[in-house]
């Protein structure tokens, strides 16, 4: 296994615990809030949803934008 | 009445919203028509900007006028002042998610040869994606895919 193998395990590993967490939050009783209700708790101020929003909006710019 | 608080199930959707703007398009229900124009509007513009050249001014200009009027309309409202905390416990293990993502990326952004070299023994994740978005089919896809999550995001 070289590097670049660890790297993407590295991402592959991040991936599936969202996934995982996101999963668990959907059982009843569940004390893991699915990311959409994280989400909507954040965005409740302006702040928050200008800033959810500006990091939306960079994850445009960074892969398709100069 | 200063020091009480208003109990979140007694109100009506409408009284735990507090508009800041008016944008009734974003911040009531859509219907099924103006739904499927969005969508097809969606669609037109990730085919056209999709085929743009990665990292060209016409995309540049595209994203940015979308983003613009995204961060317009996430300035105006509506805000919502009483959704409940989630248990922290539960905040916490998506704040160690999603900073373990920005950690890792960063160590590949730093163990590059430069910051502006890419490297394949580390690569960040926009390194990764060069081969999946080097397509017109693929960017358009992932261009949609974008538009929907903003689009969510944006109605919350």
């Amino acid at each position: 296994m070289n590097a670049h193998d660890v790297t993407v395990l590295g991402y592959a590993a991040i991936g599936i615990s969202g996934a995982g967490l996101q999963l668990t939050s959907l059982r009843p009783g569940s004390r893991i809030p699915p990311l959409g209700r994280l989400l909507g708790w954040v965005m409740r101020t302006r702040s928050g949803r200008v800033g959810v929003i500006t990091g939306w909006v960079w994850v445009g710019l960074h892969y398709f934008a100069r | 009445m200063a020091g009480t608080r208003r109990a979140p199930a007694s109100l009506a959707p409408a009284d735990r919203i507090e508009r800041a703007g008016s944008i009734p398009a974003f911040s009531r229900k859509l219907s099924g028509p103006v739904r499927l124009l969005l969508a097809a509007a969606a669609l037109v513009y990730a085919v056209v900007v999709g085929g743009f050249e990665r990292y060209s001014w016409p995309v540049t200009v595209a994203i940015v006028l979308v983003g613009s009027v995204a961060v317009v309309i996430a300035w105006r409202g509506p805000l919502i002042r009483d959704v409940d905390l989630p248990d922290p416990r539960g905040a916490v293990a998506w704040a160690v998610v999603f900073v373990a993502l920005g950690l890792w990326e960063l160590a590949a952004l730093l163990m590059q040869p430069s910051l502006t070299t890419d490297s394949w023994e580390h690569p960040t994740l926009s390194t990764l994606m060069d081969s999946v978005l080097g397509s017109h089919p693929a960017r358009s896809i992932s261009i949609f895919v974008w538009l929907l999550v903003g689009g969510s995001l944006i109605r919350r």
